[in-house]
């Protein structure tokens, strides 16, 4: 564990793909994002489909966690889908968070916006949700394709959350 | 190094005798009086990592 790493084997750069919607789908990439940064590594934060409701102006602040289909949280599928149960429980996991000093999602970007990360928006699914740039937080970039992705992404490492 | 990046260096050393731990770069910059911004134009190779080394101390145990 303490063994040094030789300079050639060490991330240079990672760009995280953001697909997720979900409270548990965004927080990981976020962690990544912020740690890589933390570590000195370029990091890239691409958001797409859903995932783009985690730059969206006003869903930034309403993303929830799913209590139906995941059985990591053991809540009987038919239990977590009657009303107001995914509030419940993302209600209970955001005091959680808050208790260890976890930022909210929408402070936690402008943190990594901070760190220097590029945070973009896929340009497909913007035009597919009938988004603009106005629908999204300032600290989003640009909105760019899949290639200009690549080209952001060349030489390091892809994430896929 | 600027009087910038020794307020951040001693900074640390005083959380990491007081607490048994460095801050991380989000308690820093929540702690410091220095932002998550300028900690990174100060230490662009990662602040608590970097600043930690100078100071002597380990590396900050925390994932965010």
């Amino acid at each position: 564990m303490n063994e040094p790493i030789k300079p050639d084997e060490m991330i240079k750069k990672v760009s995280i793909v953001v697909s997720k919607g979900s409270l548990d789908g965004i927080y990981p990439a976020l962690i990544l994002a912020n740690g890589a940064r933390a570590e000195g590594i370029e990091a890239n934060l691409f958001f797409t489909f859903f995932g783009l409701d985690a730059i969206h102006v006003e869903r930034v602040d309403h993303i929830k966690i799913s209590t139906v289909g995941n059985p990591g949280l053991h809540v009987p599928t038919l239990a977590g889908g009657l009303p107001g149960v995914s509030a419940l429980v993302t209600h209970m996991m955001e005091k959680k968070m808050e208790h260890l000093d976890i930022p909210p999602i929408r402070e936690f970007i402008e943190m990594i916006s901070d760190t220097g990360a590029g945070l973009y928006a896929c340009k497909a699914s913007v035009d597919l949700f009938g988004m603009t740039k106005d629908d999204l937080i300032p600290q989003v970039q640009d909105i760019i394709t899949v290639g200009d992705f690549y080209e952001k992404a060349a030489g390091g490492q892809i994430i896929f959350t | 190094m600027s009087d910038r990046h020794w307020h951040v260096v001693r900074f640390m050393r005083e959380e990491y005798f007081a607490k048994g731990t460095g801050p991380t770069v989000r308690m820093l910059g929540k702690t410091s009086g220095v932002s998550v911004k300028e900690l990174y134009e100060l230490f662009p190779k990662g602040p608590a990592k970097i600043a930690a080394r100078i100071a002597g101390i380990p590396k900050p145990k925390g994932c965010i």
